[in-house]
């Protein structure tokens, strides 16, 4: 039974860029692996592990208040 | 008299993004972009179309709320993520800002439209509501973008709203209160 979605932060150091990024997955591995597509299908960039630091993990929001 | 609760998704076809050269149709995951830092200047913005014809012209509605689903967003850091929503007038004259969020995770999100914006979902045969996703030109340099589902089915799903109406000929009729 697959893992309920959460969301996966991350920090990303490269191209002397620094970004945050935040993604809904069923468990880090899958995280990971949208992270390595978001990257290379958006900005033509291909992240090296070492430059990934998993920052936690937490409940993805049902609802937001305005 | 009973008041149906309706839920209206989008339709596959009815998402895409544009880059200022033309849409893409049948994306799975629409972006509102900018990204100044590593590239020449690029912006994307996304559109979703719900299809409201199932309401008649006649219906009084008298809530609706928009969910859609963040599969991701990514910043520069420490710079603060800030992405609106908007709502195609009914008479296509001008996009309405119905929210303006810094979103703190992933996953569904919903905005609760007020009575004005309520009054501007298109009701009636062939009709349908556009709304966009965009997010503020930070004016310097800057990488971010936001990533919302398209599809349903899977681990994806998309875009609906969720309304209560009721129809006008009926004694008890929900009123809408202009702000």
């Amino acid at each position: 039974m697959a893992q309920p979605e959460r969301t996966y932060d991350f920090e990303i150091d490269t191209h002397n860029m620094q970004i945050d990024s935040s993604i809904s997955a069923n468990n880090i591995g899958q995280a990971i692996q949208k992270l390595l597509v978001s990257f290379e299908e958006d900005f033509n960039i291909e992240l090296e592990q070492s430059e990934i630091t998993f920052i936690g993990d937490r409940p993805n929001n049902g609802e937001r208040k305005k | 008299m009973t008041v149906t609760n309706c839920t209206i998704a989008a339709n596959n076809d009815d998402w895409y993004f544009t880059t200022g050269v033309g849409r893409t149709d049948g994306t799975t995951l629409l972006q509102s972009q900018y990204n100044n830092a590593f590239f020449p200047s690029t912006q994307q913005q996304s559109f979703g179309d719900i299809d409201t014809s199932v309401l008649p012209t006649t219906d009084v509605i008298s809530s609706a709320v928009l969910w859609f689903y963040i599969d991701s967003f990514t910043a520069t850091r420490r710079i603060t993520k800030t992405y609106r929503v908007w709502m195609l007038k009914a008479d296509e004259s001008a996009y309405n800002l119905i929210d303006s969020s810094t979103f703190s995770a992933a996953g569904w999100h919903t905005v609760t439209l007020t009575a004005a914006e309520i009054a501007e979902i298109d009701l009636g045969a062939g009709q349908k509501t556009l709304f966009r996703f965009t997010h503020e030109d930070p004016g310097g340099t800057n990488f971010r973008f936001m990533k919302i589902r398209a599809i349903e089915g899977g681990a994806l799903d998309k875009m609906k709203l969720v309304v209560t109406h009721a129809p006008a000929d009926t004694t008890f009729v929900p009123q809408i209160t202009i702000l």
